[in-house]
C-alpha cells in the first residue's frame, strides 16, 4: 500500500524500507471482499458454467464406464504386459497425488511460515487438493487384479488372523493417503466454518427478497445446509480462539504429511531392486515434483477462475508471480535430481544402473523423456524474466506444461524402468490402449464435477482471511501500521 | 570333452550348439561332404566353385580334425540331404576307421510302399480310397492333384473335425483315436517292437487304424476284435504278460550289418546353385508336418530358434534381405517355379546368404480352431496361422528347390515373438568359457558379473533363516541346478512345464502383448564375434517405434554364436516379491520354496516388479475359464441372465457347454487352476513334492525315515523330461544328492548374484571347445568378449583373466 503522505515525517528515526504491493489491490473495503466472493455463490451461475459441468459430467460417466469395463473384464482389458506389470494406472495415481500437494502445502507450510498471501489462494488449492486425492484414490482401487478383494489391503481383524503384509510400500501408501486425505478434508472443512456461517447469515439476510414461494423454500433449505455446516457459528470471542487453536494445531499435522506422503509413495518405487526405480534420491525429488505439479495445477485453476469471477484484485499478479517463484525453484530442485540420477548412475558403477538411465534418455521412450525435461526443467526457468512471471496467460501455458510435464515424469519412470531390466530376454514394449487412455480422460471430468460444484456452493476464497491481511483490518492502519519494521501487513 | 562341428544352411538348434559352425548354402552342402573325402584321401569328384576359399579352408581345418580323431568321431548326414551326402557321410566315416566303433548299421525292411504320386498315375485304376487320417488336400505338395485322389476316398479316418481334405460328400467319415487311447505296437529307432497302451478311454468314440483295419479285415459277417485283443492275438501264453512287464519284445531289433561299403566312383556330387534363392523346406519345431498344428500347446510354444509362436516365417539372412529389398515382418511373395505362396519374411542370424527357410506345419484352410485361430477384433483380411509351405512343394524337391524368387509385397504381417531382444548386451547372464580357460582358471565364473567386485561385508538385511532358525525345516531344503552345457534349448521341459501345471495357452495377440503364461522360457541369446553391445544397445538410431526394430540389420549377426538358458522362479531365500506384497499372498516355506497362495492374491503386480527375473506370470484374463478368442468381450458378463447363470453353474462362463468336459479332462487335478487377476509362477512342482513326501511317510511306517532323497525318484516335470538330464532338483539337506554334487561344481553361479536374492537355482556355465587351428577359431566364447567390452575401463582383455584372490 502506498504510505499516507501525512506520516512521512514521523518515520525520518526509521530505515527506509521498500513498500510490498498490498495483497488486495484499490483498497477495498472488507465488505466489498465479502460480496465479491460471497456473491458468485449466492448469485445465478454462468451458462458456462452449465455447460462446463455437462461435458464434466459426461466424461466422468464415461471414466466410470470403463471402470466397469475393466472390473467385468480383467486388468488385461489396459495395454499391461510382463514385463510392464504397472502402467498408466499407477502413473496416475502418482500424477494426481502429487497435484494433491500445493493445498496443503499452501494452508500449513506457508501458514506456518506467516506468509499471507496464501489466504486468498489456500481454500480453492485445498478444495484442489482433496479432489485429487480422490482421483489419485481411484487408481490403485481399481488396477488390481481382484478388484473385490483389494480391501484385504486394510488390517481388519479377521479369523483366519491374516495380517496385511507391513514390508510393503503398498501398504505404506494405504495408510499415507488415507491419512493425508482425512486430514486434508478436516483441514479445509474446519477453515470453511467462519465463511459457512457468513453465507448462512447473508441468506437469512436475504430472506426478504424471495420472491416466489419456491425460492422461499430453496433459500430456507440453504440456511438450514449452510447453518448445519457451519456448526452453529457465531464469531464469538471463544469461538475465535478455539478456531485459532484448531487451525494451528491441524497445520502444524499437515505440515509432515506433506512431506510424508509423496516420500511414502517414492518407497512404492525406491524401496523394489529395479534399476531406475531403487534410487535413495526418490523422497526428497518427489516431494519437490509433488509441490511443482501441485502450484502447476493451482495456477492453471487460479487465473482462469480470477478473470471469470473478478477476482483480480483478491488474487492479484503479486499473488501469481509467488507462485510462479515457487514453480520455479521446485523445477530447478527437480531438474537437479534428474542430474544427480544420471551422475550417479554413472559414478556407482553399476552397468544396470547406468542403462536403465541411457535407455530412458536413448531408448524407445526417448520421446517421453524429453518431453519431461522440456515441460520440468527448461521450461519454468523463463520465469527468472519478470515480465513472463507476471503475464497471467503466460503463466497459464506454462502451467499446463507443467502439468503435463510432471506425467510424463510418473511415466519415465514407472514405465521406461520396467520394459527393460536385468535380462534382456523378458524385454519389451507396453502401449496403453484405449480403456487407458479414456480412463484417465474421465477422471479429468470428475476432477472438475467436483471443482466446479466447489465453485457452485462454496465461497472459493476463504473470506475472513483475506479480511485480516486487508491495512483495514489492522487496527493501527491509520497510524501507518501496526509494526512496519517487521512487515506489519505481510 | 566333444567337440561339434556343423555345416548348415538354416540356423538349427544342432548348429546353435556346435563348437564351430559353417553357413553354407543347402547346395553346397554335398559339395563340403566331397570336399572333406577329398581331404581323408578319398577320390571323389568336388563341384567346381561351390565353395569360397573360406569355406575351404574350414572345411580342411575339420577335415584335419577328424583325421585327429579318427575311430572317436562321427559324420551324420541331415535327414534334408540328398542320397549322395549320405553316401559320402558313410564313406567318410569308413576312410576314419567310424563304422563299428561310433557307427552300427542296421537292417532296416525297405519299404513297401507306393507314393503319392503313384496313387495318382493309378486313379484311374480303381474306384475307391480308404484313407487313414491323411491330409493330401493340405499336404499333397504341388506335383499331384490330390482333389482328385480325395473325391475318390469312401472312407476317411480324420484327426480333426474339418480338415482340408474334408469336403468331399459321400464320404464316411469316422473320428481317428490318438496312439495314446488305444492299443497298438510300434517299432523303435533299432527295431525292437513295443507295446502301446492306452492312457484313457477313446473320447468321442474315435477309431485307431488297426481298428479301422480290423474292421475291413474281419468282413461283413464277422464281429471286429478290439485294438487290445488284435495286438493280444499275436502272443501266446505268458509272453503277452511278458511283452507288457518288460515294455519291448526281446530281440526284436533289426539285424547289424557288417562291411557295408560304398565305392568312391558311385557318388555323384551334383553342382552347387551359384547364383540366385535356393529354398530349404524344414519340419517345424512343435507343430512337425501339420499334425499338431490344432494343438493349442504346440501352437504357442516358441521355436527354439526364433522364439516365434503361432506362425511359420521365411527365413533370411541380414544380407539377402538387403539384396533382395526384404523387410522384417512384411509378406513376401515366395516363387517355386510356377508355384507361390505369400509368408512373412524374418531376418535370421546365422543364416547362410542365397537361402529361404520355409518351414512347413502352418497355412492351415481347413475348419480348425487352434490351427485357424482368429483373434478378437482382428480384421478379416489379416491373415492368420502363417503360411502352406507346401504349396510350392514339388515332388522332385521335397527339401531343397532350387531358382526361387522372394518380392516384398509391401504388406506387412503382425508376428508374435516371445523375446524381442536378441543380445545379451554383455551382461553375465550365462557365462561360458572356452574348455582350454576352464582348465587354466575352474572359477572362471566367480570372475565374472557385480557379485565378484562386492565387497562382501554381508548383507544388510539379515538372511530370514538365519534370523529365524527355527523357521526352516531341517528335513527338506529344495534346490535346483540347470547345466547349461547341456542344455540344448529342445522345449521339452516348457510343454512339460505347461501339461504339468495346468497353464493356459492365450492365443497369438496375447502373445504379441508379452503375456504369454509359461512359467518356465527358455532365454535363447546371440552373441557376435567382436560385437560391442554398447554400439547398439536397443537404443533409437534412425526412426522406428521400438529400439528392437533394428537389431536385424546389425553385422554382428551374420555369424553368432547362440546360447540358451531355461528361466523360471529362480526360489530366492532373500525374495524380493515376498517383501513387496501387500497382502502375504507369495511367502516362503519352510522348505525354502518360495510359494505362491492364489487365494490370497489381489494382484497388484508388485512382486513382478520387483522380480530381477521377471518369472512372474499374471492373469491377465480368466484365460483358464474364456475361450482364447473372447476375453475381451464383457457382454456376457452384462447380460441379464449373469446372476442366475452364476448362480446355476457359475464356473461356465461364456465358454461352450461341451467343451468343458473337455477342459476339465486337460487338466492336472493336483494343481489349482488360477482365475483373473492372480499371479502365478514355477512352484518347482511343490505337488509332486507334497506327494513324494506323503509317499514316504506312509512307507516308513513307525520308522523316522521320512526324509526324501534322490532315490525316492522325485523329479520336476521340467527334470523328468530333459533329454540331456541338464536339470537336477532334489534335496540340499541330503549329503551327495544330485543337486548338491552339481552345486559343488565350480562351474556353479547364480544369475545377478549381486542383488544377494540367494537363488535356489543355480546354473552351471557353458563350456565350449573350440579347435585353435581352425579359420573362426576363438579364445573365448562371443558372450565372455562381449561382457568384457561392455564392462570396459576395466582394460579390456584383463579383466577377469587376472588371478584368482585379486578382488
Amino acid at each position: 500500500m502506498s504510505e499516507p503522505a501525512a506520516h512521512s515525517q514521523v518515520e525520518t528515526s526509521t530505515p527506509k524500507e521498500l513498500v510490498r504491493e498490498p495483497l488486495v489491490l484499490n483498497n477495498r473495503p472488507l465488505g466489498w471482499i465479502t460480496n465479491q466472493v460471497a456473491g458468485i455463490v449466492e448469485g445465478e451461475m454462468p451458462k458456462w458454467w452449465n455447460i462446463a459441468f455437462g461435458v464434466s459430467f459426461l466424461l466422468m460417466l464415461m471414466s466410470f464406464g470403463y471402470i466397469g469395463y475393466l472390473i467385468t473384464t480383467g486388468v488385461g482389458v489396459w495395454g499391461l504386459n510382463h514385463p510392464v506389470a504397472w502402467g498408466w494406472a499407477i502413473v496416475n495415481f502418482v500424477f494426481w497425488i502429487g497435484i494433491g500437494h500445493a493445498g496443503t502445502l499452501i494452508s500449513a507450510i506457508l501458514f506456518l511460515l506467516r506468509q499471507k498471501w496464501r489466504t486468498s489462494v489456500n481454500r480453492t488449492a485445498e478444495a484442489m487438493t482433496i479432489f485429487a486425492v480422490i482421483c489419485a484414490g481411484i487408481f490403485p482401487g481399481i488396477h488390481v487384479g481382484r478388484i473385490w478383494l483389494a480391501w484385504w489391503l486394510f488390517p481388519l481383524p479377521n479369523a483366519n488372523e491374516i495380517w496385511p503384509q507391513f514390508r510393503s510400500p503398498l501398504l505404506w501408501d494405504v495408510f499415507a493417503v488415507s491419512t493425508y486425505f482425512t486430514v486434508s478434508l478436516l483441514f479445509w472443512y474446519m477453515g470453511l466454518i467462519p465463511d459457512l456461517a457468513t453465507i448462512r447469515d447473508r441468506l437469512r439476510k436475504n430472506a426478504g427478497q424471495c420472491k416466489t414461494g419456491l425460492d422461499k423454500m430453496i433459500n430456507k433449505l440453504k440456511q438450514f445446509l449452510y447453518g448445519l455446516f457451519s456448526m452453529g457459528w457465531i464469531g464469538s470471542n471463544r469461538h475465535w480462539r478455539n478456531y485459532e487453536k484448531a487451525y494451528l494445531l491441524l497445520a502444524g499435522l499437515s505440515t509432515p504429511l506433506v512431506l510424508s506422503v509423496h516420500s511414502i509413495v517414492s518407497f512404492d518405487f525406491a524401496v523394489s531392486q529395479l534399476p531406475g526405480w531403487h534410487t535413495t534420491i526418490f523422497p526428497p525429488y518427489f516431494v519437490a515434483g509433488a509441490v511443482f505439479s501441485g502450484f502447476g495445477m493451482v495456477l492453471t485453476l487460479m487465473i482462469p477462475m480470477r478473470t471469470i469471477f473478478n477476482l483480480e484484485e483478491i488474487i492479484t499478479i503479486r499473488h501469481l508471480e509467488l507462485m510462479c517463484k515457487v514453480i520455479m525453484a521446485t523445477g530447478t530442485i527437480v531438474g537437479y535430481a534428474y542430474g544427480m540420477e544420471f551422475f550417479i548412475a554413472w559414478y556407482g558403477g553399476n552397468p544396470y544402473e547406468l542403462y536403465a538411465f541411457k535407455n530412458r534418455a536413448f531408448g524407445p521412450y526417448w520421446w517421453s523423456y524429453w518431453i519431461m525435461i522440456s515441460c520440468n526443467v527448461i521450461s519454468p526457468q523463463l520465469f527468472w524474466v519478470k515480465r513472463f512471471r507476471t503475464s497471467p496467460w503466460f503463466i497459464f501455458v506454462v502451467s499446463i506444461f507443467v502439468n503435463i510435464g510432471m506425467w510424463f515424469e510418473r511415466f519415465v519412470i514407472v514405465v521406461t524402468s520396467l520394459h527393460r531390466d536385468y535380462l534382456p530376454s523378458s524385454w519389451g514394449y507396453y502401449s496403453p490402449t484405449q480403456v487407458d487412455i479414456l480412463t484417465f480422460v474421465g477422471t479429468f471430468g470428475l476432477f472438475m464435477v467436483l471443482f466446479l460444484l466447489f465453485i457452485r456452493y462454496l465461497p472459493a476464497i476463504t473470506i475472513f482471511e483475506v479480511k485480516a491481511v486487508t491495512p483495514q483490518a489492522d487496527p493501527h492502519a491509520v497510524e501507518g501500521g501496526a509494526d512496519k519494521v517487521k512487515g506489519g501487513e505481510h | 570333452m566333444n567337440r561339434l562341428y556343423s555345416v548348415e544352411a538354416l540356423l538349427t538348434q544342432t548348429g546353435a550348439n556346435a563348437d564351430h559352425r559353417l553357413r553354407a548354402r543347402a547346395t553346397a552342402i554335398p559339395a563340403a561332404a566331397a570336399f572333406i573325402a577329398k581331404a581323408l584321401g578319398k577320390s571323389v569328384t568336388v563341384p567346381a566353385n561351390a565353395l569360397s576359399e573360406e569355406q575351404e579352408k574350414w572345411l580342411a581345418g575339420a577335415a584335419e580334425d577328424l583325421k585327429a580323431h579318427a575311430g572317436k568321431s562321427l559324420v551324420v548326414a541331415g535327414y534334408r540331404q540328398p542320397e549322395s551326402v549320405h553316401q559320402l557321410a558313410h564313406i567318410i566315416n569308413d576312410a576314419l576307421g567310424n563304422n563299428g566303433k561310433t557307427v552300427t548299421f542296421l537292417k532296416a525292411p525297405a519299404a513297401e510302399f507306393g507314393s503319392l504320386a503313384d496313387l495318382a498315375s493309378d486313379l484311374g485304376k480303381f474306384d475307391q480310397v480308404v484313407n487313414l487320417g491323411c491330409n493330401p488336400v493340405y499336404d499333397g505338395g504341388t506335383a499331384v492333384n490330390c482333389e482328385a485322389i480325395v473325391a475318390k476316398t469312401t472312407f476317411r479316418l480324420i484327426d480333426y473335425a474339418e480338415d482340408e481334405s474334408h469336403s468331399v460328400e459321400g464320404v464316411v467319415n469316422a473320428p481317428r483315436a490318438h496312439y495314446l487311447e488305444s492299443w497298438g505296437d510300434a517299432r523303435t529307432d533299432d527295431g525292437t517292437i513295443v507295446p502301446v497302451q492306452p492312457l484313457i478311454a477313446p473320447l468321442f468314440g474315435a477309431m485307431t487304424e488297426l481298428e479301422v483295419l480290423e474292421v475291413f479285415a474281419a468282413g461283413e459277417n464277422t464281429f471286429p476284435r478290439t485294438g487290445h485283443e488284435v495286438v493280444q492275438s499275436t502272443f501266446s501264453g505268458d509272453s503277452w504278460e511278458r511283452y507288457l512287464h518288460d515294455g519291448f519284445l526281446k530281440d526284436s531289433g533289426y539285424e547289424e550289418v557288417t562291411n557295408l561299403t560304398i565305392a568312391d566312383e558311385d557318388v555323384t556330387v551334383s553342382p552347387a546353385q551359384a547364383e540366385g534363392l535356393e529354398a530349404v523346406f524344414t519340419l517345424d519345431y512343435s507343430v512337425g508336418d501339420g499334425c499338431f498344428s490344432n494343438n493349442g500347446w504346440c501352437q504357442e510354444l516358441p521355436d527354439p530358434i526364433t522364439k516365434i509362436t503361432w506362425d511359420n516365417v521365411l527365413s533370411v539372412s541380414r544380407q539377402t534381405a538387403e539384396s533382395a529389398g526384404l523387410e522384417n515382418g512384411q509378406l513376401a511373395t515366395v516363387k517355386v517355379g510356377e508355384a507361390e505362396v505369400k509368408g512373412a519374411v524374418w531376418v535370421q542370424p546365422g543364416q547362410a546368404e542365397g537361402t529361404v527357410g520355409l518351414t512347413l506345419g502352418y497355412g492351415r484352410t481347413g475348419k480348425l480352431r487352434i490351427a485357424n485361430f482368429k483373434y478378437e477384433g482382428q480384421a478379416e483380411d489379416v491373415p492368420v496361422g502363417g503360411y502352406n509351405a507346401y504349396a510350392v512343394r514339388g515332388s522332385n524337391a521335397v527339401n531343397v528347390a532350387q531358382n526361387v524368387s522372394v518380392e516384398n509385397t509391401g504388406e506387412t504381417y503382425p508376428l508374435s515373438s516371445t523375446q524381442e531382444h536378441w543380445s545379451m548386451e554383455g551382461r553375465p547372464i550365462v557365462r561360458e568359457a572356452t574348455l582350454k580357460e576352464f582348465r587354466k582358471d575352474a572359477d572362471f565364473v566367480d570372475h565374472m558379473g557385480l557379485g565378484a567386485h562386492a565387497r562382501n561385508e554381508g548383507p544388510i538385511y539379515q538372511h530370514p533363516y538365519k534370523e529365524r532358525p527355527r523357521l526352516a525345516s531341517d528335513m527338506h531344503q529344495w534346490g535346483m541346478s540347470i547345466d547349461l552345457s547341456a542344455c540344448t534349448g529342445c522345449n521339452a521341459c516348457v510343454i512339460a512345464c505347461q501339461s504339468e501345471n495346468n497353464i493356459p495357452i492365450v492365443g497369438k495377440d496375447q502373445v504379441a502383448k508379452g503375456r504369454e503364461m509359461h512359467w518356465l522360457r527358455i532365454d535363447r541369446y546371440y552373441t557376435g564375434r567382436d560385437h560391442d553391445p554398447r554400439a547398439s544397445a536397443g537404443f533409437i538410431k534412425d526412426e522406428g517405434q521400438n529400439g528392437d526394430d533394428e537389431q536385424h540389420t546389425e553385422e554382428w549377426i551374420d555369424d553368432p554364436q547362440v546360447v540358451n538358458q531355461p528361466m523360471a522362479c529362480q526360489h530366492c531365500e532373500n525374495a524380493p516379491c515376498e517383501s513387496v506384497c501387500p497382502v502375504n499372498a507369495t511367502v516362503h516355506d519352510e522348505e525354502g520354496l518360495n510359494v505362491m497362495v492364489y487365494n490370497r492374491c489381489v494382484g497388484t503386480r508388485y512382486c513382478s516388479n520387483n522380480c530381477a527375473w521377471k518369472v512372474r506370470r499374471f492373469n491377465f484374463f480368466d484365460y483358464n475359464k474364456r475361450p482364447i478368442n473372447d476375453l475381451y468381450g464383457s457382454t456376457a458378463m452384462l447380460k441379464p441372465s449373469i446372476l442366475t447363470d452364476w448362480l446355476t453353474s457359475r464356473e461356465k462362463s461364456n465358454r461352450p457347454e461341451d467343451e468343458w468336459d473337455l477342459v476339465k479332462l486337460a487338466k492336472n487335478p493336483d494343481v489349482s487352476v488360477r482365475m483373473r487377476g492372480v499371479m502365478e509362477k514355477c512352484t518347482y512342482c511343490v505337488q509332486r513334492i507334497e506327494s513324494t513326501k506323503i509317499v514316504k511317510k506312509a512307507a516308513a511306517g513307525m520308522s523316522d525315515d521320512v526324509q526324501v532323497i534322490d532315490s525316492d525318484g522325485l523329479k520336476t516335470a521340467c527334470q523328468q523330461v530333459c533329454p540331456a538330464e541338464a536339470i537336477s532338483f532334489g534335496n540340499l539337506l541330503e549329503n551327495g544328492s544330485e543337486v548338491n554334487r552339481e552345486k559343488a561344481n565350480p562351474r556353479n553361479y547364480e544369475t545377478i548374484d549381486f542383488l544377494d536374492n540367494r537363488t535356489r537355482t543355480t546354473y552351471l556355465a557353458k563350456l565350449r571347445n573350440p579347435n585353435e587351428q581352425m579359420p573362426d577359431a576363438y579364445k573365448k566364447p562371443f558372450s565372455t568378449k562381449e561382457y568384457k567390452a561392455a564392462s570396459g575401463g576395466h582394460g579390456d582383455e584383463a579383466h577377469g583373466d587376472h588371478e584368482e584372490g585379486s578382488h
